[in-house]
């Protein structure tokens, strides 16, 4: 049981893929527009992941690794139109407003990194858990920061208006230069949180 | 002794890429019904917006006069009498950030019956306040000659969206141009 506490802790904070790993920046920037944009890239990320990393585990004895990254992309890219077909039929606004970067999962490095890591290494089970772990922490950093975005580039929150009429929404936030500054801002509260965290751990 | 090497590795890639081909193709039999019923849907409910007098459409084969022009489709409107009402044209102009897919109604009058964007990949904020009803409601009424101003619009101009003209420019060129496509099916009816 702690084992999976400390897996979680670790994807969520410790080594969350985007604040401190700093990887899958691009579906970051293009996706976090609006949260119900952030939290659908978020999930299908996370499930991909888990399937991927679930079926990379139980194979891993089985793939050469000369042919292992060509295995896990024909994996990753199966689970990957999964999603897509399942968005189309049953979530298609949702589908819609994603467009083309639910097909991009498959090259999201996140999952290949899970996978080549972390997989391809450890038993079926530990790596399911990595899966959610790494999910959830891309879900929390890619919600936090298309709530931001969509507060200050349209004044809603999932639609729905916070301000009032008389917010002038700051559309820089909602375009690419305003998602660098804003993921930047995000990324130093959030080193400068955990750094202080470290050193009263320390001080103890 | 090489050569077996290569065969193995080939083999278990041929593998794991059939066991993936298969699953998609069941993945694949279960949501395809439901997604061509959906995308109808969704083009129906696009023509039914365009064209509210309308009540079943039928596509015709008509060849555009220009090749590099916008028209993807074009459907024939009756009422609900058989009588036919309109033309609704499926225009697919260049945006900013890509392919705008629009539905575009136009009457025997030759008058816009309504404009409805059903996909676009314009910039969120800018751009895509096109998919706007309250600004495609502007179209409705218009006649050929459409031209985009940056001040109110009046006659047959059309006010562009704020800080869009590309995308302004895109719907409003689509339009035109679905007028300029009715304006010839209707006099090749005359023949």
């Amino acid at each position: 049981m702690s084992a999976f506490v400390k897996q979680l802790k670790e994807g969520l904070l410790t080594n969350n893929p985007i604040l401190v790993q700093l990887i899958g920046m691009c579906p970051t920037l293009a996706t976090s527009t609006s949260l119900k944009n952030g939290i659908g890239m978020g999930l299908a990320v996370t499930f991909v992941l888990m399937c991927s990393n679930l079926v990379i585990s139980l194979l891993r004895r089985f793939i050469p690794s000369k042919i292992r990254i060509a295995a896990y992309i024909v994996i990753i890219a199966g689970f990957v139109t999964i999603v897509d077909l399942s968005l189309q039929a049953w979530l298609p606004d949702l589908s819609a407003s994603l467009g083309m970067f639910i097909p991009l999962i498959v090259v999201n490095c996140i999952i290949l990194a899970r996978a080549e890591a972390f997989a391809s290494k450890n038993a079926p089970l530990p790596s399911l858990v990595d899966g959610l772990s790494m999910g959830l922490g891309f879900t929390a950093a890619i919600s936090m920061l298309s709530a931001v975005r969509e507060l200050l580039g349209s004044g809603t929150i999932l639609g729905i208006p916070v301000f009032g009429s008389g917010y002038t929404p700051i559309i820089m936030a909602i375009l690419p230069a305003g998602g660098f500054l804003l993921l930047g801002i995000l990324i130093a509260i959030f080193q400068h949180l955990m750094n202080r965290r470290e050193k009263k751990e320390a001080s103890k | 002794m090489k050569d077996n090497e290569y065969v193995r590795l080939g083999g278990i890639l041929l593998a794991i890429t059939a066991a993936v081909a298969l699953l998609l193709g069941v993945f694949n039999n279960m949501t395809a019904d439901i997604i061509a019923a959906t995308n109808a849907q969704k083009q129906l409910d696009a023509m039914q917006a365009v064209m509210p007098s309308a009540s079943s459409f039928q596509e015709i084969e008509a060849e555009p006069a220009d090749e590099d022009g916008d028209i993807d489709a074009v459907f024939d409107a009756y009422d609900d009498g058989g009588a036919h009402v309109g033309w609704c044209f499926r225009m697919t102009p260049r945006g900013y950030g890509g392919e705008i897919t629009m539905m575009v109604g136009v009457d025997r009058e030759l008058a816009i019956t309504g404009v409805d964007i059903v996909s676009h990949s314009e910039t969120p904020g800018l751009g895509a306040n096109a998919d706007n009803d309250e600004w495609l409601s502007q179209f409705s009424g218009k006649t050929a000659g459409l031209t985009v101003v940056k001040s109110s619009a009046d006659g047959n101009r059309i006010e562009a969206v704020t800080s869009a003209t590309i995308t302004s420019n895109a719907v409003t060129g689509a339009v035109d141009e679905a007028i300029a496509f009715a304006s010839a099916l209707l006099e090749k009816e005359g023949e």
